[in-house]
C-alpha cells in the first residue's frame, strides 16, 4: 500500500466511533493519508460499525479489525501488536502509533519527510506539559528551567512514531505489553504517555519533536492550535474544536483562518468536523 | 541626552503619555528644593527628573502628585470594544487616492500594511518607512492580487497628510483597511516603538483582533530602526504570538542582526537595510561655506559639551561660516540643502540622515563613532571621532585644511561615500526587502541553552565539571556557592556564574608573585568578594586586602562573605568607589546584574536595560561615594613598608582614570603586580602608562563585541 519504497513503515491506527454513522469521512481521509507513508492497520474499540462506512475505507487500510475492549487507544495498540505479532512488527524500520483523535488538515509530506530526516529513535509532533504556563521557550530552554520527570511533560500519543531498534527493545515490549484497562483517560494520559515518555528520558533513548518548542498548556487544545498548523502540524485536535479543555476565545475566527489554510481536498471535512463538534453552539458559516 | 533617557521617557506609548503629563508639569525650582540630591548634581534638574526622578515616581512640581497619576493612561478608545470611529468608514479624504489604488486595494488577497507614524513632524524612521512602502510597491507591481496600504499609528488617531515630505501613498486608517479588504494573506510592518502598544490596541479591540485572526496567513515584522526603542522581549513576544507565530524583527543596522538578538526575542531577525535618498551631486566648488547641524539634542556628562556649546566653540573658530540648524524644513527643502553645504554635524545616532545624505550628495559630515549605529568600516573614517573633545578638534584641525584644497575635500567625500555603499544601496535595500518577503530571515532563534555564554550553562558547566554547589532558594532568597576549594560565598546569581568561570577556570585574576615578598592587595571593584577571597587562599604571603565595593548591597554581602571565611590576613571592606575625583552621586543599577555596575554607567546603561531573555528586573537607584584613587592609596602606601603591592581592578570603564590618577600620583612605583579588565575601549591607554611605569604587559582580547580586555602587567624578570 505504501507509496514511499523507504523506509518501510508500519501504522497502528487506534479508533473509536462514538455515533452511529460509524467510520467517519474525516477518518477515511486521514487513514487514506496515513496509507499513502505505510502500511495501515486499524483497530476500532467498537462492539460493531456499520458495514457500510467500512466499505468508505475501500483499500486504504491494510487491515480493521472491530473489536470492544475498554482499553482506549493504548489498548487498541496493544492487541494490535499482540495480533500482528513480534516478528512481523519488527520487520518494518518505523513503527506509526496514532489515532483518529486528529482532524486532517493537510498533507503528511512535511511531517514524515521531517521524521526520516532525523536520526532519533523516537518522534513526536511535540512536547507539552499541561502545567507549562510561561512564555513559549525551546525544549532546550525548558529541560534547564524545570525537572521534567516531576513535571507533567510527555511526547502527545497522538502520533508516536519508534525507529526498529526502539521497537525490537525490551523497553517498548514490555511497555506495550503490560497496557490494561484503567480508569479514566487521565490515568492513560499520566500512566501510559506520560509515563512511556518518561521511560524514554530514563533510557537515554534519543527523542525529537517537529516542533522544537514548548507552548503553554497543551496547545493542541487551545487557541494556538490554529496556529500550530502552519508550523507544520497537519492535524488539529477534535477537542480543540469543541474547546472541551480550554476556552478559545475567538474560535469562530480561527474557523475561518483554518478554512484558508488547509488543503482544499478536506475543507469541506473541515466544516462538517466544525459543525459537528462545536458544542459552543456558534453561528459558523 | 542618552537613548536610555529617551526609553524611560517613552517605555512605551501609555507611558509616553503619561510621562509628557509629568514633564509638561515639571517645575524646576520646586524640584530642587524638594529633592536633596538634586542641588549640586551634575545633571540639570529637567534631566535629573528624566533619569531619576521618572524611574522613582517623583512629583515634578509641587500642584503635580505622582503617586496619585495612574501608572498609565490609556485614551478610552482604546479599550474593548468595537470600532465606531467616523474613519472606519472611509480613508481620510478619498480624493488623495485613485480610484484604481481604492480597486486593487479592496480587491487584494496579500497586503502589505506599513504602519507609519500619525504626527505632521519629520523624523528620519518616517521617511525610512515610506521609503520601504514605496520599494514594496515597486516589488509587488507585477502580482495582480498584492497591495501596499500605509496606515497610521497609534491606531486611534486620524491618518495625517504629511505636509513635510511628500509620501508614496496616503495614510490609511487601518479600521477601514478591516472593513473594506479580505484578503488571504496579511503582512504588518509595525514601527517598534509603538510595537507594544499597538498589539495591546489589537487585542483590545475586537473588529480587528477578529479581523487578523480570520487572515488564514498573517506575518508581523517589528521594525526595529532603533534598538534601544525595542520593547522588552516578554511580555510583548507572548502578545503578539496570540495573534501569529509567524512574527520576525527587521533591523535597520546590520549591527544588531545578530543571532542573540533573534534568541534574546525567539523571533527571526532579518536585515532590512534603510533606503537612501537620491541625492544630486555636487563638489566642493558648488557648496557654500555653510555647517549644517542636526537638531538633536548633545549632553555629553563625560566632557560637559552641550550641542550649542559646540556649535559657539565652532562658529569662534570658524566665523566665515553660516550654522544652520535643521528644524521644521520641508524635505526637499532639507535634501536641497543638504547637497549644498560643504560641512555638516550631527549630534544624533551619527550614522543618520544628518551624516549620510551631505555625503550622498557630495559633501563631508562630521560625527562621534558608536557601535550601535555605525557599520564598523566607520570607526576609523577621516571625520569620525571616538569622543566629543576629540571631534571638535578633528574638526577645527580639518575643516581649514579642506576649504583650502578642494581635492583633498571631494577625495574625502568620496571615501566616505565608499565606506557607505558597502552597507547602503538602492539594490542591497530591494534585495534585503525582497527576500523578506519571500520568507527568508538571517537569523533564527536557538535556544538559550546552547549560548555558550549563557549564565546558567556555566553555573551547570561548573557544578557538573568543577566541583562547584550551588545551594540556592535558602532562607531569605539567598544563593550560596561553595567552592572547590572551600569558600562559601553568598551570592546574586546570573553574572556571578560568569565572574567563577573567570576566577577558577579562566584564572583571570591569578598573579605572578615573588614567594619571598609579603603583598597588599588592593581589590578594585570586589562585588560580592570572590576575588578577594580566592587570591587570598591562593597565595599566602597576601598578608592584608583592601577591598572596594560601592554597592552597599552588595558590599553588605561581601561584608558577610568576609565573616564566613575567616583568614589570617584581614581583609578591609570600603564601600566606596575609586576614580579620579570627589563626587557623591546617584546611580542606576541591576541586582540580577551588579558585576556589571559603573560609575562611568553610560555606557552600560541602555545595553542592561534592554533586557537579558526577558529577564532583566527594573534597575534600582543607589548613592554612591567617589574618591580619586591616589588619595585612597596614600594611606595603604604609607602602611606597606616592606611589602609591595599588587592591584585588581575590574570597575566596568574607570579603570582608565583610576590609573591616570595613580600614575600622576606616582604609585605605580610601589605596585609589583597588575591585573585590570578594561572595558568599552582599547586599553591603549593603560598599557601605555603602565609600560611607561616599567611594567612587562600582556593584553588578551576577551569580548570584542563589549571592547573587553584582561590585561596583566608585572615587574621584568616575573612575567611568566
Amino acid at each position: 500500500m505504501s507509496t514511499l519504497a523507504s523506509p518501510k513503515r508500519l501504522i497502528l491506527f487506534a479508533g473509536y466511533c462514538a455515533g452511529s454513522d460509524g467510520i467517519s469521512p474525516q477518518d477515511v481521509a486521514l487513514i487514506t493519508e496515513l496509507a499513502r507513508f505505510g502500511d495501515v492497520h486499524c483497530w476500532y474499540d467498537n462492539t460493531s460499525v456499520p458495514i457500510g462506512s467500512l466499505a468508505r475505507l475501500g483499500r486504504a487500510a491494510t487491515s480493521v479489525t472491530v473489536q470492544r475492549h475498554g482499553e482506549y487507544d493504548f489498548g487498541s495498540w496493544k492487541y494490535l501488536y499482540l495480533s500482528l505479532g513480534r516478528d512481523f512488527i519488527e520487520g518494518y524500520d518505523e513503527l506509526v502509533l496514532t489515532n483518529n483523535s486528529l482532524l486532517i488538515v493537510d498533507s503528511f509530506e512535511r511531517l514524515f519527510h521531517f521524521r526520516s530526516e532525523r536520526p532519533e529513535e523516537f518522534f513526536s509532533p511535540l512536547l507539552v506539559d499541561e502545567d507549562f504556563a510561561g512564555p513559549t521557550c525551546f525544549i532546550e530552554d525548558y529541560e534547564l528551567a524545570f525537572d521534567k520527570f516531576t513535571r507533567s511533560a510527555m511526547y502527545v500519543s497522538a502520533f508516536w512514531n519508534l525507529r526498529r531498534n526502539l521497537v525490537r527493545s525490551s523497553l517498548f515490549r514490555n511497555f506495550i505489553c503490560s497496557i490494561q484497562k484503567v480508569q479514566d483517560r487521565i490515568e492513560v494520559s499520566h500512566r501510559y504517555e506520560r509515563g512511556f515518555s518518561r521511560s524514554l528520558w530514563r533510557h537515554g533513548i534519543s527523542t525529537c519533536t517537529l516542533l522544537p518548542r514548548v507552548y503553554r498548556f497543551v496547545p493542541l487544545y487551545t487557541e494556538d492550535a490554529f496556529m500550530l498548523t502552519q508550523q507544520g502540524l497537519p492535524f488539529i485536535k477534535y477537542k480543540a474544536l469543541s474547546q472541551e479543555y480550554y476556552r478559545c476565545q475567538d474560535i469562530v475566527h480561527r474557523y475561518r483562518s483554518l478554512l484558508g489554510t488547509c488543503q482544499p481536498a478536506y475543507r469541506s471535512l473541515i466544516q462538517n468536523a466544525i459543525t459537528k463538534h462545536d458544542h459552543m453552539g456558534r453561528s459558523f458559516r | 541626552m542618552r537613548p536610555s533617557d529617551i526609553r524611560r521617557i517613552a517605555p512605551s506609548l501609555s507611558g509616553l503619555w503619561r510621562n509628557l503629563n509629568l514633564l509638561l508639569n515639571f517645575d524646576a525650582r520646586w524640584y530642587a528644593a524638594a529633592y536633596q540630591d538634586v542641588p549640586g548634581h551634575r545633571l540639570s534638574p529637567l534631566m535629573h527628573f528624566v533619569r531619576y526622578g521618572l524611574p522613582e515616581r517623583r512629583s515634578p512640581s509641587a500642584w503635580f502628585n505622582t503617586a496619585k497619576f495612574p501608572e498609565t493612561t490609556v485614551p478610552r478608545k482604546f479599550s474593548e470594544g468595537h470600532t465606531t470611529a467616523r474613519s472606519a468608514l472611509a480613508p481620510l479624504d478619498v480624493k488623495a487616492y485613485s480610484i484604481n489604488y481604492l480597486r486593487k486595494l479592496h480587491a487584494s488577497d496579500d497586503l502589505l500594511v506599513f504602519f507609519n507614524v500619525t504626527t505632521k513632524e519629520l523624523s528620519g524612521g518616517m521617511l525610512s518607512i515610506d521609503r520601504f512602502a514605496n520599494l514594496a510597491l515597486e516589488l509587488t507591481q507585477d502580482q495582480p492580487d498584492a497591495a501596499v496600504a500605509v496606515s497610521g499609528v497609534p491606531l486611534d488617531r486620524e491618518p495625517v497628510h504629511y505636509s513635510l515630505f511628500e509620501p508614496c501613498l496616503p495614510m490609511t486608517h487601518f479600521a477601514y483597511i478591516v472593513k473594506n479588504t479580505s484578503p488571504t494573506r496579511v503582512r504588518l510592518f509595525v514601527p517598534e516603538v509603538f510595537a507594544d502598544a499597538f498589539i495591546t490596541m489589537i487585542l483590545a479591540n475586537a473588529t480587528y483582533r477578529h479581523w487578523l485572526k480570520e487572515r488564514p496567513r498573517l506575518g508581523i515584522v517589528i521594525l526595529n530602526q532603533n534598538i534601544s526603542l525595542m520593547p522588552a522581549p516578554q511580555p510583548f513576544v507572548s502578545r503578539v504570538t496570540e495573534l501569529t507565530m509567524d512574527v520576525m524583527i527587521s533591523t535597520a543596522h546590520p549591527r544588531y542582526c545578530t543571532g542573540r538578538l533573534a534568541t534574546e526575542y525567539g523571533l527571526p531577525v532579518k536585515q532590512l537595510t534603510p533606503l537612501l535618498p537620491d541625492m544630486p551631486h555636487r563638489s566642493w566648488v558648488n557648496r557654500k561655506s555653510v555647517f549644517m547641524v542636526s537638531p538633536d539634542v548633545l549632553n555629553d556628562t563625560q566632557s560637559g559639551l552641550t550641542q550649542d556649546l559646540v556649535v559657539e566653540r565652532l562658529k569662534a573658530a570658524f566665523p566665515e561660516f553660516e550654522f544652520v540648524v535643521i528644524t521644521k524644513m520641508k524635505l526637499q527643502h532639507y535634501l536641497d540643502l543638504a547637497s549644498r553645504v560643504r560641512f555638516a554635524l550631527t549630534f544624533g545616532e551619527g550614522m543618520d540622515g544628518y551624516f549620510i545624505e551631505p555625503v550622498l550628495s557630495g559633501g563631508v559630515s562630521f560625527a562621534v563613532y558608536n557601535d550601535v549605529f555605525f557599520p564598523p568600516q566607520f570607526k576609523d573614517a577621516p571625520t569620525v571621532a571616538t569622543n566629543w573633545p576629540e571631534l571638535l578638534d578633528l574638526i577645527e584641525q580639518m575643516v581649514p585644511r579642506l576649504q583650502a584644497d578642494p581635492e583633498l575635500y571631494d577625495r574625502i567625500s568620496c571615501e566616505l561615500q565608499d565606506r557607505l555603499a558597502r552597507t547602503y544601496s538602492r539594490e542591497i535595500s530591494k534585495s534585503d526587502l525582497g527576500g523578506l518577503l519571500e520568507g527568508r530571515v538571517d537569523h533564527q532563534p536557538t535556544a538559550k541553552a546552547r549560548q555558550p555564554e549563557l549564565f546558567e550553562n556555566l553555573r551547570i558547566f561548573l557544578e557538573a565539571e568543577r566541583g562547584f554547589r550551588f545551594h540556592n532558594g535558602l532562607p531569605g532568597d539567598k544563593q550560596v556557592v561553595v567552592a572547590p576549594d572551600g569558600l562559601i560565598v553568598q551570592h546574586f546569581g546570573s553574572e556571578f556564574y560568569s565572574v567563577l568561570y573567570e576566577i577558577y577556570e579562566r584564572r583571570d585574576y591569578d598573579l605572578n608573585l615573588d614567594a619571598d615578598t609579603d603583598y597588599v592587595l588592593v581589590d578594585i571593584g570586589a562585588n560580592v568578594g570572590m576575588a578577594s577571597l580566592y587570591l587570598r587562599n591562593k597565595y599566602r604571603n597576601i598578608r592584608e586586602i583592601y577591598a572596594y565595593e560601592p554597592l552597599i548591597p552588595v558590599a553588605r554581602v561581601a561584608r558577610e562573605n568576609i565573616v564566613a571565611n575567616v583568614a589570617e590576613a584581614p581583609i578591609h571592606l570600603k564601600q566606596v568607589a575609586l576614580s579620579d575625583r570627589f563626587e557623591i552621586a546617584t546611580f542606576q543599577y541591576f541586582s540580577d546584574w551588579t558585576t556589571a555596575f559603573s560609575i562611568d554607567s553610560r555606557f552600560l546603561d541602555s545595553w542592561l536595560g534592554s533586557d537579558e531573555g526577558g529577564s532583566r528586573v527594573a534597575s534600582r537607584s543607589v548613592e554612591v561615594e567617589i574618591v580619586p584613587a591616589d588619595l585612597e592609596l596614600a594611606e595603604i602606601v604609607q602602611n606597606l613598608g616592606t611589602r609591595r603591592l599588587a592591584i585588581k581592578c575590574d570597575t566596568q570603564g574607570s579603570e582608565f582614570a583610576i590609573f591616570d590618577a595613580l600614575d600622576a600620583s606616582g604609585q605605580l612605583s610601589f605596585v609589583d603586580v597588575v591585573v585590570v579588565e578594561t572595558h568599552f575601549k582599547r586599553p591603549d591607554a593603560i598599557i601605555e602608562t603602565l609600560t611607561r611605569n616599567g611594567f612587562v604587559v600582556q593584553a588578551r582580547l576577551d569580548s570584542e563585541e563589549n571592547c573587553v580586555y584582561t590585561v596583566k602587567a608585572e615587574r621584568p624578570g616575573s612575567l611568566v
